[in-house]
């Protein structure tokens, strides 16, 4: 309790503080360049003063340090490792619970006629048919009580994920419910308008309405105006120059609430999933990025806020969403292939840096050999397939020609019939390789527009994008941070990642190749964020760093 | 009687947490995946003596596993049989879609792709799909 009230005062005193109380977007890019002035020259740290003051290890590894459990401060807010989210939906649901009995009841003991066809299925789903409680009336308070305090069981089930999910080798566990009764009862109309009230209620009271205006009205515009900003900077051709910061002006925030996709789990409007869970995301489509509220629940550190903001919003312009948008206002590459694409990327030379093993060694995913082995035999089965059909065509209309010697007739339909047959065998053969309806045209990759599938260049290149614009953010909004907290905040950026990022998903048989998109996590900060000059500087890190900086030069431009 | 005693027999030894069991290449077998942004998870249903295995991981340290009768797997397949072979490309929505690999369920196998933002029929069967075996998983 007194760990929450610390924070919650933290955090109070965080909202309070001058650099909050700017207006909106009103990081002025001059005052910036004036403030930057003792980071210009941290491209190559002079070390004279190496001896006397040796560098923090975490100027090496800030990976090991961002999952360290505990509570850490970087004076900007309070980044947490550990289970604080799952503590504060178990205290949540647990004060819901009376709440949820109080709400069925309300409903299940009204006299009103149309509740009881309700009662029934909820009688029937609860196994309380034959209950000596619900003999005579289900009206019965006694019989109410137990229909709701049943419903309550199962809302509150629907409504807040299971702390005990989170363990992994779990045994097996059997379903008590006929599974039928429950889609009866959940989709019955009654029963959704209850439990969607009670979980308005729950989503209410778990949203950080507070951070969601902070962001909209402060952290995001600014660091918009940063990215923009940077694209000045480094995209030489004005006319791309142009496009792209037409693209990231245009992008808009949806908010912290992420239900609409769908939810993490599944698909439950109702569950609150896509509120605790961290999570952001840019949609191409929407023009749009969301910061979901999980991540507010367990880091208030503006590190992370505007690091993981930065991210999404470089998305947009990424080598995969450059290439999306109206036909006439996009980024379109003139070659095919993949290598040569890659020179054509508006930040000259940063893709091929970014792939190189001394940096964050963005790579693709491994072509599966059997895929590559059933893709080919697809591919001639169809082209098979195709001159056959012109060979039919052909037939035909010599066929229908009366001039036609009646000799030559007969081997033409002859010759029409064997070949008719030829074209069913090749395509029942096509239709077993395919793999049944649909495998054609979605996981065989026949048309992958260019870096959007399989490739972790998004994922470098947008974490590249952040670490270009966060140093210039924080020192502008937080001039007075000490190099401890600079070290602190850049591990917050990063904090809570370890238990999510790092964990792969076992194979399951039959799917595709396990592949992340995203690159190690030691690499995104070992190799990656602590190659930043600018970072390191505020870091207090004299030494250059052992791995390769991506530069962004001016004129579009990199070493 | 006998499906009954095959059944709490099979629960026995599936309870036993070995979780080795024998698979038969023709039973039927369901595999959905929801990506979403950052974040995967996989529901997989394993056709096991007439019942099923239905097993949920995410990429946030989350695992379960939880048995259905014979009759919760029939429903489950039901559902899954008003799937066709729409799908969308991986690369329209390559942070938000939906995936299902399927065998055996209603005489064919088949595999789609729908996008959460996209038009296909098909998202609705998914979504339906996808919210009973979260129901399955959270309910156990």
């Amino acid at each position: 309790m007194n760990a929450r009230r610390s924070i919650a005062l933290l955090y109070l005193g965080f909202l309070a503080s001058p650099a909050w109380a700017e207006t909106p977007g009103s990081l002025d890019l001059k005052i910036l360049e004036n403030q930057l002035g003792n980071l210009k020259g941290a491209t190559e740290p002079a070390c004279s003063s190496c001896a006397e003051k040796p560098d923090s290890n975490l100027c090496q590894d800030l990976r090991k340090f961002s999952c360290a459990p505990g509570d850490f401060d970087d004076g900007t807010g309070i980044g947490v490792t550990g289970n604080i989210i799952q503590q504060k939906v178990a205290d949540l649901r647990s004060k819901s619970r009376n709440t949820f009995i109080e709400g069925f009841s309300k409903r299940l003991g009204s006299a009103d006629e149309s509740y009881e066809y309700l009662r029934k299925l909820a009688q029937s789903t609860l196994g309380l048919v034959d209950a000596p409680q619900c003999k005579n009336q289900l009206r019965d308070p006694a019989c109410v009580k137990l229909l709701s305090s049943g419903l309550a069981d199962i809302s509150l089930k629907r409504v807040f994920p299971s702390a005990e999910l989170q363990m992994t080798g779990a045994s097996s566990f059997i379903f008590g419910y006929s599974l039928r009764d429950i889609d009866l009862l959940t989709q019955n109309s009654l029963y959704e308008n209850i439990e969607a009230d009670l979980s308005k209620g729950v989503q209410r009271a778990i949203t950080d309405q507070t951070m969601q205006k902070k962001i909209a009205k402060k952290i995001f515009p600014d660091i918009r105006m940063l990215i923009a900003a940077k694209i000045k900077e480094n995209v030489a051709d004005p006319n791309t120059q142009r496009q792209l910061i037409d693209k990231v002006n245009g992008i808009q925030f949806g908010g912290v609430d992420c239900t609409l996709m769908g939810g993490y789990m599944g698909a439950l409007s109702v569950s609150i999933n896509s509120l605790i869970i961290p999570n952001a995301y840019y949609q191409h489509n929407k023009n749009e990025f969301r910061y979901c509220n999980g991540f507010l629940l367990g880091n208030q550190s503006e590190f992370q806020i505007a690091m993981v903001i930065a991210h999404e919003l470089a998305h947009s312009i990424d080598p995969c969403n450059i290439a999306k948008g109206p036909s006439a206002f996009r980024f379109n590459y003139s070659s095919k292939e993949e290598v040569n694409a890659e020179k054509e990327y508006p930040f000259q030379g940063l893709l091929e840096c970014l792939r190189k093993e001394d940096s964050v060694r963005a790579s693709k995913m491994p072509v599966n050999p059997q895929i590559a082995v059933e893709q080919k035999k697809i591919a001639d089965l169809k082209a098979a397939i195709e001159e056959i059909k012109r060979a039919i065509a052909k037939i035909e209309k010599k066929l229908k020609k009366s001039s036609l010697d009646p000799k030559e007739r007969v081997v033409l339909r002859e010759k029409n019939l064997t070949l008719k047959e030829e074209l069913m065998e090749k395509k029942s053969e096509l239709d077993k390789l395919s793999g049944g309806v649909g495998f054609g045209t979605s996981l065989v990759k026949t048309e992958n527009p260019l870096f959007c599938d399989g490739d972790q260049i998004g994922e470098a290149f947008s974490d590249w994008l952040a670490y270009e614009v966060i140093p210039d953010y924080m020192a502008s909004k937080h001039p007075s941070l000490t190099e401890e907290q600079f070290q602190t905040g850049y591990a917050n950026a990063f904090r809570g990642f370890c238990n999510t990022m790092e964990q792969g998903i076992p194979q399951v048989r039959g799917q595709e190749v396990a592949f992340d998109v995203h690159p190690a996590m030691e690499d995104r900060i070992n190799s990656m964020l602590l190659a930043s000059p600018k970072i390191r500087a505020q870091m207090g890190c004299k030494a250059p760093s052992k791995r390769r900086y991506c530069p962004a030069l001016p004129g579009g431009k990199t070493k | 009687m006998k499906i009954a005693t095959n059944w709490m027999v099979f629960l026995v030894f599936c309870s036993m947490g070995t979780g080795v069991y024998a698979k038969d290449k023709n039973l039927r077998e369901l595999q959905l995946s929801v990506t979403y942004g950052d974040k995967q998870s996989k529901f997989s249903v394993q056709e096991i003596n007439g019942g099923a295995l239905v097993e949920f991981h995410s990429n946030y340290n989350e695992h379960r596993k939880v048995l259905i009768k014979p009759e919760d797997l029939k429903y489950i397949l039901e559902k899954a049989a008003a799937l066709d072979g729409g799908s969308d490309k991986k690369s329209d929505c390559p942070r938000e879609f939906l995936s299902i690999s399927s065998t055996g369920i209603g005489g064919k196998n088949l595999k789609s792709l729908v996008c959460f933002t996209g038009r296909q029929p098909n998202l609705k069967t998914l979504t339906v799909l996808s919210d009973l075996l979260t129901t399955v998983i959270r309910l156990r």
